[in-house]
């Protein structure tokens, strides 16, 4: 019962802004996994309480608002099959969220809340082959609430900021990921970052 | 109260001012160009990537930011969140330029230099540092009985505020100069039965200071 009442538990909310980019003159096939969308972290760490991180409705809204901005046409795709529903597209990516790890002040011992997330964007032909995996590290971290307080929010604050990390990881390094320069016109191919 | 009493007392008093008064502040200042700012023309405040240097407290910046805008030469602040948010991804820690060379390339993005003209945002300012407790000592300990309670001793800290702003003017893509403050304060709680505290808030005089020193920095041409 004790351990039960010092449960903490967060729901990752937020809306992400508009990035500032150029979309890529591409017209890509988005599936979510159910996974990605419900996606619920449990860790009982050792000196802190038991925690419960639901990241799955804020995963969706930065991946929408993300790849909404990089390309000329987002197709969101209904199927599991792997190429079902993707007729016209130029590609399929599947983001996975494969890791969360956190860590609170009374283990690293300084005030900062940190989260870790390792996603993996897998791009697909229109047919369903992998041209492209693609693995993404991303961090953020939040001052500890002054007198203990706030734990709940400062975790919050650091996992948005890992979710707006990993935004920006991918525009910075889309057009060298695994796999996409076979995809893109010959003036985009030789960029390394994004064109924003 | 007895005479030895009030004698105690007064020493503890006299003490307690002696210490408080061991706050020591230093600020300098350093400027590469002429500044100024127009009517109508805003600055931003923002924590410097974790990436590179050590950001300062979020409480920090709040501060800053609030005492910039006051006094005679206050200062047009432009919400540090919505900049960011206007700008995004450009302002996040992995991708926000580490010095004044990443600047150009920052502004020739597209959509970049619109935001910020739309803005009217003329000079961002990036705020590195923290608060740190360098040393402390002594004793103090405290006891309760029935319809009574103590503390005897004493108890002291020196606590360091060390702060860096370095501004960068977006009109002409140069870094006009810093701004740094550095205050160090010892607190001391001396008890005869009741405790005094008398805490030397470092942070708040590194604030007060800095943002004096950082609305002179722009507002004065030259």
């Amino acid at each position: 019962m004790f351990i039960t009442g010092c449960a903490r538990s967060v729901t990752v909310l937020s809306d992400f802004p508009e990035p500032v980019v150029e979309p890529l003159p591409l017209a890509i096939g988005i599936r979510y996994p159910a996974e990605l969308a419900e996606y619920v972290h449990v860790e009982d760490p050792m000196m802190d309480a038991e925690w419960t991180i639901r990241l799955g409705e804020a995963n969706m809204k930065m991946f929408r608002v993300l790849f909404a901005s990089m390309f000329d046409e987002i197709v969101e795709l209904e199927g599991t099959a792997a190429g079902e529903g993707a007729e016209g597209v130029d590609a399929i990516i599947e983001p996975r969220l494969e890791e969360l790890e956190f860590t609170v002040p009374r283990q690293s011992g300084n005030d900062q809340y940190t989260v870790w997330l390792r996603y993996n964007l897998r791009i697909l032909s229109p047919e369903g082959k992998l041209i492209g995996d693609w693995r993404i590290t991303a961090y953020g971290q939040e001052d500890e609430g002054s007198m203990g307080t706030g734990a709940e929010d400062s975790m919050k604050e650091a996992a948005i900021t890992a979710l707006r990390d990993v935004a920006a990881s991918i525009i910075i390094g889309f057009t060298s990921a695994p796999g996409v320069q076979t995809l893109l016109p010959p003036k985009q191919a030789p960029e390394n970052d994004q064109a924003g | 109260m007895t005479p030895g009493k009030n004698v105690v007392n007064a020493i503890i008093i006299t003490v307690v001012f002696a210490v408080g008064g061991c706050m020591t502040t230093r600020i300098e200042e350093t400027k590469n160009v002429s500044t100024g700012i127009k009517k109508g023309e805003a600055v931003v405040i923002l924590a410097s990537s974790y990436h590179a240097t050590n950001p300062a407290e979020d409480s920090f910046i709040e501060c800053l930011s609030d005492a910039v805008i006051g006094g005679r030469t206050g200062l047009n602040v432009h919400p540090a969140s919505e900049f960011k948010d206007a700008l995004f991804p450009w302002l996040e820690p992995r991708t926000a330029p580490t010095g004044v060379d990443g600047l150009p390339e920052l502004l020739k993005r597209p959509g970049v230099h619109e935001r910020v003209r739309e803005r009217d945002i003329r000079y961002i300012i990036w705020i590195e540092g923290d608060t740190e407790r360098k040393s402390g000592g002594g004793s103090l300990s405290c006891a309760a009985g029935p319809g009574a309670a103590a503390c005897f001793g004493l108890a002291w800290w020196e606590n360091l505020s060390s702060y860096e702003a370095t501004i960068w003017d977006l009109d002409d893509g140069v870094a006009s100069g810093k701004v740094s403050t550095s205050v160090n304060g010892t607190s001391v709680v001396p008890a005869l039965i009741i405790p005094l505290p008398f805490i030397a808030r470092t942070q708040a005089a590194a604030c007060n200071g800095l943002s004096k020193q950082l609305r002179s920095f722009i507002v004065e041409t030259g």
